[in-house]
Parts: C-alpha cells; sequence; structure tokens
C-alpha cells in the first residue's frame, strides 16, 4: 500500500501534479486595489508592444482600482503555457488566445474560459454576429474577437496597368495574368514556405474561393472529407503554378522576410498573404498595390479569414469584473479608431473610419471587411486557426512537401484527412 | 602519454627553436612554396571569417538599404540597427540574462567540479569508484535522453521558468566534465606535497584549500573560460527551461527574432553582433586558456 | 620514509569526511537532476503523456512499436548516419590538412589559429543564422558567387531544396567543427618528432607519403579521440538543423534530434519523443564506451612504445 502511494506520488511528480479542481463559483476578490495579469502571445512587430503597454496605462488611468501585469510569451509557447497555468489553476486573469474549436474551443470544452454571455448582454458589447459566433460553444459565448484578418494577394498595380492586365476575375485570369508577367521578366508571384506556416494561408486562400464558407465548414466540421476533389485540386494549383515557372525558383528556400522584400523591390509582382503587412506595405512599396481574394476556378473568389484572435477570461480568476472591464474598455468606437490608426488592426465590430489616418489601401481592406462582416459578403477561413496543432503540423509539411514536388496533392489530401480524424478522438 | 597541459608559452619557444636549428636558409624553390602555402592559408582564413565580416556589414546598413540588399556588403552606414536590437528588440535585457545565467553556473561547476575533482583524486573514502563513475556517467549520455522528463520535473518543482532552474541545469551539464578534468589535474600532484603538508599540521581540509586546489588554478581558469562558453552559447536549455519570455538570454532571443512576420535583418544582425562580441573580446584576451581549456578537455576525454 | 602506504586512522577517517563532503554537491546534482529524470524518461517512453495529464494512459511497448514502424524515424536515422560519416570524415581530412599547413610554415600560426579556431566559438543559433543568409537563394553569397564566376546553372534553394538541405546544414557544420580539429591537430602535432619528418623527405617520400605514413600514426590517439567526440555527438545534433531548416523542407533534412523535439514539444506527444530521445541513447552510448576504449588502448600502446 505504502508503496503504491509512493510510487503513485513519484510518477505525479514526474509529470507534474494534478490540477486544481473544477471552479464553479470562484470567490471573487472585493478589494479595492485590484492586479489582473494579462497574457499574450509576443505580437509580430515589436513596436507594437510598445503600443500595447500605453494602451495598458491609459486604462490604468481611466480605471486607478484596477493595475495589469502584462506577461508576454513567445507565440509558438502561447498555447502550453496557457494550457498548463490554466490547469494548475496559476493562469493569467485575462489572455489573448486564438479563436476557433481547436484552440478557444478546447479550454471551453475544458472549462477553463469565462463564460461572457452575460457580459455581453449586460454591456451591449458591439461585436459583429459572424465573429460573435465564432467565440461561441455550446451555447455560451466565451470570447471577444480581437481583430479581423484576411488572406488575399497583395499585387503591384503599376506592373499590371504596364502590361494592360486587369484585375483577374477567375482562376484562368490569374494564370494568363502570370504568365504574361513572367514574359515580361518579372517574377509573377512570390510566395515563401522556408518558415512553413505560409502553407496554411496558401492552401486556405484557395481551397476558401474554391468552396465558399459552407464548404469550409463542412470541411472542419468533418461534414466534407479533405480527401475531397477541391482539396486536391487546390493543393495542385500551387502544384501546377511552381512548375510551370509562375512562382519564384524554391519557394521552400525563402524566407517570409525575403519573399517580402521580393514584393517590395518590383521583383515579383503579386504577394499572396494577409492585411497585417498592409502598414509594412504601405511603408515599403514605391508603387499602387491592390489586394484582392485569391480567385476562385469560376469566380473572383473570396478573402479567407475572419477572425485572428481573440480575448478571453480564466474560469478561475477572482477578479472578474476588473477583467470585465478591461475587455470592455477595448471596445470602445475610441478604441476601436485607435487600433485602426496605430496597430492597424481591423476591429471586429463597426467602427467609424471617417477622417482616420489610413491609407487607400488599408482604408479599402476596411471597408471590405466591414462590408463582409455585415453580411453583404462571404468570408472564407483560416485553417490554421482552427485546427489542432497536429493538424497544422500536417498541412504545413504538406504544403511543403507540394512545392517541391516531394508528395502529390492527391497523398497530401489523404494525410490531411488522416490527420483530421486522429484529432477528432 | 596523452598530451600535457602545458603552458603554451613553452611550446611556441620550441617550435621557434626547432625552425632556427632544422630549417637551413630555405632555397627559392622552398620560399615559393612556402608564399604559396602562405597564400592558401590566407584566402582560407579569409573564407573563415566570411561570414562574420557579413554579419558585422548587415549590421551597419541603414534599413532602407536592407529592404532592398540586405547582404551587399558595407554599402552603407547607420547605427540604428543596434539602436533598436537594443531597445525595441530587447537585446540589453537579453545580454543582462545570459550573464545571469552563464556566470553563476560557471562559478558552481568550477566551484563543484574542484571539489570533487579533488576527492576523486587523492581522498580515498567508501563508495569512491562507483560515485565517481556515476557521475562520469553524464559523459556518455547525450542531453536528449533526459531533457524532457527533466522538464516536467523542474515543473513540479516550481523551477521551471526561474533563473535558479536554469542555472541549476547548467549547472548539471557542466559537472561531468568539469570533475572528469580536475580530477585529472589533481592527480598528477606529487604525493609529497600532501605528506609535508601533513607533516606541518594542515588538517585534510586546509591541505585543500591551501596546498593543493591553488597548484590547480591554471586548471580551474580553463574549466572556467571553457564553461563559460558553453553555457553562453547554449540554446537548448533556455529554449526549454525558460519557456515564458521573462528570462530570454541572447541566444534564444535570437530564435525568436528569425521567427514571426516581420522584416528585421537589420536588428537581428544587430543582435547576433551583440550575441558573439563578448564571447570573441573573451576569445582574443584569454585565446591561451580558451584553446588551452577545449584542448585538455578533448585530449583527457 | 614509505609513509604514504600506512597512513595513519586518523588521517584516514579525516580522508573519508572529507571525501564525502566534496564529493557531495556533485553526487547530488547527477542523482537530483540527471539519474531521477533518466529514470522518468523510462516511465514516459511507456505512456501516452501529452504534457498535461497527470495521469497519463500506460500503454506498454506502443511507443516503441510505432518507433520502429515509422517510416520518418528510420528517415531521420538515415540522415543522422549521413551526417555522422560526412561529419566526422571532413572535418577530419579538412582539419588535419590546415593544421599540417600551419604547422608546416610555422610564422604567422597564432594568427592562423585565431582565424581558424574563431568558428568554434560561435553559438550554434549565430552560425545558423549567417549561414542561412548565405544560402538565401535570392540575396545570398553562395549563389551571388556562383554567378559572378559564371556557375549560375549550379544555383539552387540550397536550404529550400529537399534533397540539398541536409548537406547545406551539413556543410555549415564542417565549417564550424573544422575550426576545433584544426586546434587539436595543431597542438598534437608539435609533439610530432620533426627529426622523422625531415628523414624521410631526405629519403624521398613525398608530401602524401609523409602525412599518411609519420605524421598520422604520432597523432593517432588525437585523431582517435576526435573521432569519438564527432561520431557521438552526431546521433544527437539539434541546434543547427533546428535553427536551419526545422528538419524541413516537409522533412528533408529531418534528424532523430530535431524529430525528438517536435513530437514532444510541438506536438505534445511527450511520450513518443522521450522514447525517439532513448533511441538517440542507445544508439550513441555504446559507440562512445568503444572507441573509448580504443583510445585506452591505443595510448597505453605508446607508453609502451
Amino acid at each position: 500500500m505504502l508503496f503504491v502511494t509512493a510510487a503513485a506520488l513519484a510518477l505525479s511528480a514526474c509529470t507534474g501534479g494534478a490540477p486544481s479542481g473544477e471552479a464553479e463559483n470562484v470567490p471573487q476578490e472585493t478589494a479595492a486595489q485590484q492586479e489582473i495579469r494579462y497574457m499574450i502571445g509576443q505580437p509580430e512587430d515589436p513596436a507594437d508592444l510598445k503600443l500595447i503597454k500605453e494602451d495598458i496605462k491609459k486604462f490604468e488611468s481611466e480605471n486607478t482600482g484596477i493595475t495589469v501585469k502584462l506577461d508576454v510569451v513567445p507565440s509558438e509557447n502561447v498555447r502550453t503555457v496557457l494550457q498548463t497555468q490554466l490547469r494548475s489553476g496559476e493562469g493569467p486573469d485575462v489572455f489573448g488566445y486564438d479563436t476557433g474549436p481547436g484552440f478557444a474551443g478546447a479550454l471551453a470544452r475544458a472549462g477553463l474560459v469565462y463564460d461572457l454571455t452575460k457580459a455581453y448582454s449586460d454591456n451591449n458589447w458591439p461585436i459583429y454576429d459572424f465573429a460573435k459566433e465564432r467565440v461561441t460553444f455550446d451555447g455560451k459565448i466565451v470570447g471577444v474577437p480581437n481583430q479581423i484578418e484576411e488572406v488575399g494577394i497583395f499585387y503591384n498595380k503599376d506592373i499590371f496597368t504596364k502590361l494592360g492586365l486587369a484585375q483577374p476575375q477567375n482562376l484562368g485570369d490569374l494564370k494568363a495574368a502570370a504568365q504574361k508577367i513572367k514574359d515580361s521578366g518579372v517574377t509573377p508571384m512570390v510566395v515563401s514556405d522556408k518558415d512553413g506556416w505560409q502553407g496554411g494561408h496558401l492552401l486556405s486562400i484557395v481551397l476558401s474561393s474554391d468552396v465558399g464558407s459552407d464548404g469550409m465548414d463542412a470541411l472542419l466540421n468533418g461534414e466534407k472529407s479533405w480527401d475531397s476533389p477541391e482539396v486536391v485540386s487546390s493543393l495542385a494549383v500551387w502544384q501546377d503554378f511552381q512548375k510551370s515557372g509562375l512562382l519564384n525558383p524554391s519557394p521552400t528556400a525563402v524566407t517570409y522576410d525575403s519573399g517580402n522584400a521580393m514584393f517590395y523591390s518590383g521583383k515579383a509582382a503579386m504577394n499572396p498573404t494577409g492585411s497585417w503587412l498592409a502598414l509594412d506595405v504601405e511603408r515599403n512599396a514605391k508603387f499602387e498595390v491592390g489586394f484582392i481574394p485569391f480567385p476562385a476556378p469560376d469566380g473572383p473568389g473570396i478573402f479567407s479569414g475572419g477572425l485572428g484572435s481573440g480575448i478571453f477570461i480564466s474560469a478561475t480568476t477572482k477578479k472578474a469584473d476588473a477583467a470585465i472591464k478591461f475587455i470592455g474598455y477595448g471596445l470602445t468606437e475610441e478604441h476601436g479608431r485607435w487600433a485602426v490608426e496605430n496597430l492597424q488592426d481591423i476591429p471586429a465590430y463597426p467602427v467609424n473610419t471617417d477622417g482616420i489616418e489610413a491609407t487607400p489601401l488599408f482604408k479599402q481592406i476596411l471597408d471590405d471587411s466591414a462590408k463582409i462582416a455585415e453580411g453583404t459578403g462571404d468570408f472564407g477561413y483560416n485553417i490554421d486557426v482552427l485546427t489542432t496543432d497536429a493538424f497544422n503540423n500536417t498541412m504545413w509539411k504538406g504544403v511543403q512537401a507540394v512545392l517541391t514536388e516531394q508528395k502529390t496533392p492527391e497523398k497530401v489530401a489523404k494525410e490531411l484527412q488522416t490527420a483530421y480524424e486522429k484529432s477528432k478522438k | 602519454m596523452l598530451d600535457q597541459p602545458t603552458i603554451p608559452q613553452a611550446q611556441t619557444a620550441t617550435e621557434d627553436d626547432r625552425s632556427a636549428v632544422t630549417h637551413r636558409r630555405p632555397s627559392p624553390r622552398k620560399r615559393a612554396g612556402l608564399a604559396v602555402r602562405h597564400v592558401i592559408l590566407v584566402v582560407l582564413a579569409l573564407l573563415t571569417l566570411f561570414p562574420v565580416v557579413l554579419i558585422i556589414s548587415t549590421v551597419f546598413k541603414t534599413p532602407a538599404d536592407i529592404r532592398t540588399d540586405p547582404f551587399g556588403l558595407f554599402t552603407s552606414f547607420s547605427m540604428e540597427n543596434l539602436v533598436s536590437a537594443w531597445t525595441v528588440g530587447r537585446f540589453s535585457d537579453y545580454l543582462l540574462n545570459s550573464i545571469l545565467l552563464s556566470v553563476p553556473s560557471t562559478l558552481a561547476v568550477v566551484a563543484i567540479s574542484t571539489m570533487a575533482g579533488y576527492a576523486f583524486a587523492r581522498l580515498p573514502f567508501p563508495g569512491r569508484t562507483v560515485i565517481f563513475y556515476t557521475v562520469l556517467l553524464g559523459l556518455l549520455v547525450p542531453f536528449f535522453t533526459y531533457m524532457i522528463p527533466l522538464y516536467f520535473q523542474l515543473r513540479s518543482m516550481g523551477l521551471l521558468d526561474t533563473l535558479v532552474g536554469a542555472n541549476l541545469v547548467l549547472t548539471l551539464t557542466g559537472i561531468a566534465f568539469g570533475t572528469f578534468f580536475m580530477r585529472a589535474f589533481f592527480s598528477e600532484l606529487p604525493e609529497e606535497l600532501e605528506q609535508a603538508a601533513r607533516v606541518d599540521g594542515c588538517s585534510e581540509l586546509q591541505i585543500f584549500l591551501r596546498v593543493m586546489m591553488p597548484l590547480t588554478s591554471s586548471g580551474m581558469g580553463a574549466l572556467a573560460v571553457f564553461t563559460f562558453l558553453s553555457n553562453w552559447n547554449n540554446f537548448l536549455v533556455p529554449l526549454l527551461y525558460l519557456p515564458s519570455g521573462d528570462y530570454r538570454p541572447l541566444t534564444t532571443g535570437l530564435y525568436m527574432f528569425t521567427g514571426g512576420r516581420s522584416l528585421d535583418i537589420g536588428p537581428l544582425a544587430a543582435g547576433t553582433l551583440i550575441t558573439i562580441l563578448p564571447v570573441i573580446v573573451l576569445f582574443l584576451l584569454l585565446q591561451r586558456q580558451v584553446t588551452q581549456g577545449f584542448i585538455s578537455g578533448a585530449v583527457k576525454g | 620514509m614509505a609513509r604514504h602506504h600506512h597512513a595513519p586512522a586518523v588521517t584516514r577517517r579525516a580522508q573519508t569526511r572529507l571525501g564525502l563532503l566534496l564529493a557531495l554537491p556533485a553526487l547530488i546534482m547527477t542523482v537530483v537532476f540527471f539519474l531521477f529524470p533518466m529514470g522518468s524518461a523510462l516511465y514516459f517512453s511507456v505512456v501516452d503523456f501529452d504534457g498535461i495529464d497527470p495521469t497519463p494512459e500506460f500503454v506498454g511497448f506502443a511507443n516503441y512499436t510505432e518507433m520502429f514502424t515509422d517510416p520518418e524515424v528510420w528517415h531521420a536515422l538515415s540522415n543522422n548516419v549521413i551526417w555522422i560519416v560526412i561529419g566526422t570524415a571532413a572535418p577530419m581530412v579538412i582539419g588535419l590538412l590546415i593544421a599540417v599547413l600551419i604547422w608546416s610554415v610555422q610564422r604567422g600560426s597564432v594568427i592562423y589559429r585565431l582565424a581558424f579556431f574563431l568558428p568554434f566559438i560561435l553559438p550554434g543559433v549565430v552560425i545558423g543564422i549567417v549561414w542561412t543568409w548565405i544560402y538565401d537563394p535570392a540575396n545570398g553569397w553562395l549563389n551571388r558567387a556562383l554567378g559572378a564566376i559564371g556557375l549560375e546553372s549550379l544555383q539552387r534553394g540550397w536550404l529550400g531544396d529537399p534533397s540539398l538541405a541536409l548537406y547545406a546544414v551539413l556543410a555549415t557544420a564542417i565549417w564550424a567543427y573544422s575550426a576545433f580539429v584544426i586546434v587539436i591537430f595543431l597542438s598534437a602535432l608539435r609533439n610530432v618528432d620533426i627529426e622523422l619528418v625531415d628523414a624521410s623527405r631526405i629519403d624521398g617520400a613525398n608530401a602524401g607519403n609523409r602525412l599518411i605514413h609519420i605524421i598520422l600514426p604520432q597523432i593517432m590517439p588525437v585523431f582517435l579521440m576526435v573521432l569519438t567526440l564527432t561520431l557521438v555527438g552526431g546521433f544527437s545534433v539539434f541546434d543547427i538543423v533546428f535553427i536551419m531548416t526545422g528538419g524541413g523542407p516537409a522533412d528533408a533534412s529531418n534528424v532523430l534530434g530535431t524529430y525528438s523535439y517536435t513530437q514532444a514539444f510541438q506536438l505534445s506527444r511527450i511520450g513518443y519523443g522521450t522514447t525517439l530521445a532513448l533511441l538517440i541513447t542507445v544508439l550513441s552510448v555504446p559507440f562512445a564506451v568503444a572507441l573509448n576504449r580504443l583510445q585506452r588502448r591505443m595510448a597505453l600502446q605508446e607508453t609502451g612504445v
């Protein structure tokens, strides 16, 4: 008996101890002065971190009873660090995380996030309906989406005009335009995939345009197999483009930075990436830039994207009120305009963009997303925020393999289906 | 026997002596051969140093220049990258953390290894052989074997993500070699010294501290330099055991810069320079200890 | 006085006490931070642990079975073998040649030593980063240099080319490791009897013969020692592959070390990742032991001579 206990204790020491029990009604702190812990993943642009800190200071000055301690974690570690801390009851009060069933959904299923449904109705938070849906699990709204992201193609309008090319209206147009650009001595499209994560976007944009948001829903729900012809053909588009010389040589050797540099210097006419790059594009491209969705076989296509990350409250927080105030601060019209101007975020709620300091490119992106969000358009999905790490791993490696011709699109599609089934267990 | 850790100055003298004695005034053919060899060596040396040159060139370019021609050599000049790496890029913090990780662990390794090395070399006690080989096991077994479980063990000990925890791990990785190294030094010291000290009435502890240890100071120095370098350059330990950003040192700081979605080759290069500059300076100042440390370590290994 | 064979009991007791005391810290560190996790490793390899659930499911030998039937394991292992073979042979040859070259010119050897040893003291992260720049297909110096001398046809994607990625990283590692080998050999060469070398030259032996038959045997123990170090390190190589390619593209340059790491820390498959790490151990330890023995035997032979 003693041995078993000792062994059990030793084993639990190995694995790191048991988590604290389910926290249904956590006693709340009532002190006048409260400190809430706010954890985020490292922002891609270090300058953004400074802005976030200033924003937090502003919140603190407007809410003198609350101080915010900011924890910044490397973005690839956020998932593990957060899960570990939340489960052991030592999690932050507020944290940024990916929305979507594989991430926030997993936390929601494990009872680790605070139910915000009441907070939404109490405070009339103006989040777009479609965005709210993506943070609702089991009928409970558990998060507040931070920003909308769109992934499509930035293109060099000057080159297009010079070669007499119109905005591509379908996949065939795109290919023809690319061919013409290639003949003029410029790389038609730069694809960087050394880092791997770009693969998720590459697949997302082609697939979203092909099957629409309904089709993406079906894929993500398991109703449609990842083995389907559309997935295969979407993967095949990239292999086809690569074989036809419409991409830069050796995309898997080119890093994200190098790829962007090629676009900015005019060596490549098109750059398939997301709206987060808009600010950088403004700063570095000395030509007019347009942003369009990746075309579908039969039409202009839709942007993939939708939600980036969201902000959540831990289920075991003792400072729920303070946390909710903090979140609410980020949802005012004023804050929305600040986020647009300074962080180049596209807020997930309607913001009046009149008179905001933004370039034409970004304004266009803002308008597009507002239209889509308000229901007059359709959004595809960024697959990688909605699936598990294991699925993403397979997808990222699969796209690399397609670009290097190490594997056929059919093989990769099958692997995706296998990975999807495994992740559902 | 294998190479003894003698002071290199003596060696260089021998070299010159040899050349004076055995080489007469070289014939023209020999001179040409010598010149050719020098040329080859210079070319190879330049190629070897090229990457460092590339780093320096990239650091001091203007950001605009980097956007268009990131690796052209010395095509512009600006201190901007260094400044932004130091401030916004947080490399000043990373430098401090590297120091906080390397110095304590180096001191610990030298202290523990010297003590243990002496014990294994000169103090008979029951179980000495077994314990010695246990400690030495760390030399045979790669870090990979236990690095994953060590993560969870540190977690349950509350040492994950702490400077203390990371220092302990770095210390551990150093004492297998360190003990072996110091033991070899101590075992070469003559017994007569010990006897004489005992006759003089010194206690065993005094013999260790006052007589024997000072005689191995060159070994301790070499070990310190070697260990410091290894720990400064260590990547896996902070990667695994300091996952949040609080105590990130230069090595993982650099790695963080390479991921992500921003165009910052300039600050990255600056960060690289900040990382290697202390190491290069240390190397130039203490090159005898450094090379001696590596050589003796490898030779005795 | 032959006192050292008959130390008084008082001294022996004092020595025992001090000995245990001095050895204790090393022992404690070893037990707590090395032996204990090693034991845990065995435990981890027989459970399905995701890093979070404190009571993982016992799965017996499932991890081991998976490992032996996982094609990626064999692929990674074959990469390790390539790495070991080329990564040992090349630095040895290059290092020896350059060391001999430096030794033979004698003047300025200090400066050469400094220059050639520098790569070895740089952190793997830095080496990986700067060489990634050199290998960059668009702007990097390798392709640029090839283009400048008219060899455009040899330009490649290097780190992004699945058939070349591993070799590109390996070349970088050789660049760094040769530095170490050069300095070791230089030190060993100082002990070479130069009279023998001169004598053989008078006898008509050319440079190659001199190298192989005169110089090499005199530095054999050091040679073997370097061989051991490289061989053992080859199974657990990680830093530089991780930084330069992450094992890619699409696992093309995966080695056991990167595979173990990604399984454990990116896919949260701790059990499987640990099993792979144990494989690394099982492969490298016998080599270390065997070569250590061989080296001891050769050292003893040397003394005999």
